[in-house]
């Protein structure tokens, strides 16, 4: 029969021109091609066509172990076996080598092994069709070796997580359809149709909209030449309907022209039963279109569309490529800035640099591996995941965002700035997997840009209150001082601090489960959760300043200390400390006060606080070491009063030495507000250092923002309005210079590690 | 030739993967089920002449689209030119239910500056015994997004050409009072020729070449 000649065909051929890898392919190999492969070569050429022979012969035992490998996970069931189970009976179901346990399982183990082989591929929709039919023709190792060969070589980044080698493809078939179809192109372009209907072309190399016998003969055609027939015979079927094509009105219509034509590309000469497509099946045709014989499309497709040159069809990927990788940026962009437009004041043009700079330093990470010395689990290459929803695209880690926080932040703290900034991250990063993401971030940066005193206050307020305090805090503030200055005569003054500062933490941390920032790990939400959240969404925010818990007295100095480092570059930097210290003194006295109602209500019974009630004639100037108090500064109240304002005093002070220290490179004048000499700054910190606080000592957010609304230039201060855009400028230009000393100095710091 | 129709109106079909879009489509289009059927690849096309009301057809267009992560960039593009929508779950697989929200959405996110009317669909009612996803609660949760809800069958032809009238009408309705208009440039609505219907000028001259009947 056909399929006896066809074998006897080839064996002339392997006589003459030899068998294996060292057969010659002549132009006469090409034409036997072009007749269909018989089916007992089949496996055996598309091997040696493929280069998969070769690749199987230098891995011996890689399959088994794989396999092996992937499945001996066995329980461990991820997204991607998943995937893969859902479409094993979906993957030539018509043929009866798939109705069964064998066919099923082979296929089961050649696609989870070559999803463990490559993760960046995983299992795309697609790869179980094309897989079933190579399965069909060659053994399982085999099968999965010319996989390995389609994905990897000749349908490059077709299956990746965005499938942007087919969406190259189509992009260059477009091209194609340009230079050969000019007039279908014009009427096609304006229906948007050659991007709808080309995919499932090129992705299953015709096997899902072919009936099967007439499919796999482009298959056979495919490994002998690679992509250049796919592209020839595509052309050849638009060229064929061009008539019908034209006079579409809609894509819709054009979808239906050509599915119906695909249905019905037959192969006469098949020797097996039809099987029956199943499109064919399903699709009820009133007039049954003419069939069209499938050697006549290959023939003319040859014909017509011949000409077309494998380095030819290479060039244009490369200009396609870009334009692919672009517009999925663009898109995630878009899409990003939108969904961020509700819910922040920055322009559309800021969060669109904010984007670029977020993802910027995503990516600078990847490239020059700066995160991989600092014990960070996971590297930013490894963190992105294109298959993500794009808010959740590229995420920074506590370093990365500290980097930013400082040049993109309106509150710069001197050396506190990456305490805050470590802080703040623990506020933002809700679900705790220690990445924020650009909604996170722009969360954080618009609540210090924008809103009124209130907001910008809370925030702060926040940022000194446990979760964004926590136990850790001392060694990672250690880290970031470290990596921001370099300089340790600083660490010094801010260290011994920040640890005492931990040691506190860890016990008050207990007291607030609370607040809003906690929550547990993310688990998948059910749809109870999307009730209250779509109710949330609603209602207008209701989380009131009345919900903020108290803060102690040590967190309390913690603040003042953060407000004095902000102001330390300020202009108004003299009035700004004149007037924290006030409102601190105040606030110090109203905590007092407020701790003697607490514990004796009956004594107190005014509910106004006001420092005018604190009665000064408790005053005990022993309990107070003369040093310890700068004379100008401690009104005498009550003694326990004067002990605790004392230690506000020396922590300003501590606070003001730190700024004053950074401030000294620029301007040795600029800093002391409070009249004392270096020296006794030095003295009073070390001081502080081994005092007790004040365990019951506490004030309410609302009594904070009271006494510093009455300080007129504190309020001038939050109230002012913040441009971002010279921030984002100077950043830019800053990551222009890292970009070309960065790896240099990324090689010294390898070095040193 | 084409049968005469009122309106042509665009849906999509969204849903994770395997929970029966394209069973779904097939029942309604093409009056059977499928036993065997391969997975989505990018989106297919399907159509059918609905009559809402004696002598009132709409035709629709319906655009199946793959259910896996990675072909959403593709897909989205379909959303814009969508006027209406089956939103699918699997009421034997709680997770595709746990998903709705995140296809609301990724739809919301990319149909601006139109709006698409959805209709909840939990599928494969047939398959009782497996029920992951009550009744009451896919009712609630379509409640709270504004959508019908409809338990359909592929298999059993329960519910098929209910869901899909029931769309239309929604549609129709809306655009029988204006909330939705004919827009140039967008594909979710588009007009047909009717014979003693009065028409503004420019739907005639619009849509004549496909009305010669």
């Amino acid at each position: 029969m056909k399929e006896k000649m066809k074998e006897e065909a080839w064996n002339i051929h392997f006589s003459e021109f030899g068998r294996g890898v060292c057969m010659y392919r002549t132009s006469r190999t090409r034409d036997l091609v072009l007749n269909g492969i018989p089916e007992s070569l089949r496996g055996e050429l598309w091997m040696l066509f493929s280069g998969a022979q070769n690749e199987m012969a230098s891995h011996p035992g890689y399959y088994g172990d794989l396999v092996e490998a992937a499945m001996g996970r066995g329980s461990v069931v991820s997204v991607v076996t998943e995937e893969i189970e859902r479409d094993l009976h979906r993957s030539m179901p018509e043929h009866r080598a798939f109705q069964n346990q064998t066919g099923i399982s082979a296929l089961r183990r050649v696609l989870t092994a070559y999803a463990h082989r490559n993760p960046g591929i995983g299992y795309c929709q697609a790869m179980n069709i094309v897989t079933s039919v190579l399965l069909l023709f060659s053994p399982e190792e085999e099968a999965f070796w010319l996989l390995v060969a389609l994905c990897e070589r000749m349908l490059p980044d077709y299956y990746n997580t965005r499938v942007t080698g087919a969406l190259v493809d189509q992009g260059v078939f477009e091209e194609l359809t340009r230079a050969f179809l000019p007039h279908l192109y014009e009427h096609m372009r304006d229906l948007g149709v050659i991007s709808t209907i080309s995919l499932s072309w090129f992705l299953t190399l015709f096997l899902s909209v072919m009936p099967f016998d007439s499919a796999v003969l482009l298959v056979d055609c495919f490994f002998y030449e690679g992509i250049k027939v796919t592209f020839q015979v595509a052309l050849a079927v638009l060229y064929d309907n061009m008539d019908a094509l034209l006079s579409c009105s809609d894509e819709g219509e054009a979808m239906t022209v050509l599915g119906r034509y695909l249905d019905n590309v037959v192969n006469k000469q098949t020797v097996a039963p039809p099987i029956p497509h199943l499109h064919a099946l399903l699709t009820s045709g009133d007039d049954p279109p003419p069939e069209i014989d499938v050697f006549d499309l290959i023939k003319s497709s040859y014909e017509k569309f011949g000409s077309l040159r494998s380095d030819v069809i290479e060039q244009m990927r490369f200009k396609q490529r870009l334009k692919v990788i672009q517009s999925l940026e663009d898109t995630a962009k878009r899409s990003v800035v939108r969904a961020m437009m509700t819910e922040s004041a920055f322009s559309i043009e800021e969060l669109e640099e904010l984007y670029c700079l977020f993802k910027a330093q995503h990516m600078a990470s990847c490239y020059w591996g700066s995160n991989c010395s600092w014990g960070s689990s996971s590297s930013a290459a490894q963190r992105h995941d294109p298959s993500l929803p794009y808010l959740e695209q590229y995420r920074i880690d506590p370093l990365q965002f500290s980097q930013l926080f400082s040049s993109l932040g309106p509150w710069t703290c001197g050396g506190r700035t990456p305490t805050l900034s470590a802080r703040l991250f623990r506020i933002l990063d809700q679900n705790q997997d220690g990445l924020v993401n650009f909604k996170e971030f722009i969360t954080g940066l618009s609540g210090m840009y924008h809103g009124d005193m209130t907001e910008k206050l809370k925030l702060l307020y926040k940022l000194h209150l446990p979760p964004a305090v926590c136990p850790e805090e001392a060694e990672s503030a250690l880290e970031a001082t470290h990596f921001f200055t370099g300089d340790e005569a600083q660490d010094c003054s801010f260290l011994p601090a920040a640890g005492s500062l931990g040691k506190q933490e860890v016990t008050s941390g207990e007291e607030d489960g609370g607040t809003e920032e906690r929550k547990g790990p993310e688990e998948k939400k059910d749809y109870r959760y999307y009730l209250r959240m779509w109710a949330k969404e609603k209602e207008p925010k209701t989380e009131t300043i009345k919900d903020l818990p108290r803060m102690n007295q040590e967190q309390f100095i913690d603040v003042c200390k953060t407000l004095y480092n902000m102001f330390s570059e300020d202009p108004e930097e003299q009035q700004l400390y004149h007037s924290i210290a006030t409102a601190a003194s105040l606030l110090l006295r109203i905590g007092e006060v407020g701790k003697r109602f607490g514990n004796k209500k009956s004594e107190a019974p005014s509910t106004e606080v006001s420092p005018t009630q604190v009665s000064p004639t408790e005053v005990s100037p022993t309990e107070v070491s003369p040093s310890e108090v700068p004379p100008s500064e401690v009104p005498p109240t009550d003694h326990q009063g004067v002990a605790s304002e004392a230690q506000v005093c020396q922590a300003l002070a501590d606070a003001q030495l730190e700024s004053h220290l950074e401030g000294v490179r620029e301007d040795v004048s600029s800093s002391s507000s409070i009249s004392l000499q270096d020296e006794e700054l030095v003295l009073m910190g070390e001081k502080r250092r081994g005092s007790e606080l004040d365990a019951d000592w506490s004030i309410s957010f609302e009594q904070v923002l009271a006494s510093l609304l009455t300080e007129s230039p504190l309020v001038h201060y939050f109230e002012r309005k913040r441009d971002i855009r010279t921030k984002m400028a100077s950043c830019k230009a800053k990551r222009a210079v890292e970009r070309q000393t960065s790896s240099a100095s990324d090689h010294d710091l390898h070095l040193s590690t | 030739m084409e049968a005469i129709w009122l309106y042509q109106f665009r849906l999509i079909v969204i849903g994770d993967s395997t929970v029966g879009k394209s069973c779904l489509i097939r029942r309604f289009t093409e009056g059977r089920f499928a036993q065997v059927s391969d997975p989505t690849v990018g989106v297919d096309f399907f159509s059918r002449l609905v009559e809402i009301e004696p002598g009132k057809r709409i035709k629709l267009q319906i655009w199946d689209t793959a259910g896996q992560e990675r072909f959403r960039s593709i897909t989205r593009a379909y959303y814009r030119n969508s006027v209406g929508g089956l939103l699918l779950f699997d009421i034997t697989n709680r997770r595709s239910f746990q998903n709705v929200h995140d296809w609301l959405e990724e739809a919301r996110s990319h149909v601006q500056p139109h709006s698409i009317v959805f209709l909840l669909v939990g599928h494969k009612c047939d398959l009782e015994a497996q029920r992951q996803v009550t009744r009451q609660e896919a009712e609630k949760l379509a409640g709270a997004y504004g959508m019908r809800y409809v338990e359909t069958s592929a298999r059993d032809a329960i519910n098929v050409e209910h869901a899909f009238t029931e769309l239309t009408r929604d549609i129709f309705a809306l655009v029988r009072t204006g909330e939705i208009t004919i827009q140039e440039g967008w594909e979710g609505v588009k007009s047909g020729f009717v014979p003693n219907v009065v028409h503004s000028s420019e739907e005639v001259t619009k849509s004549d070449r496909r009305c010669l009947c």
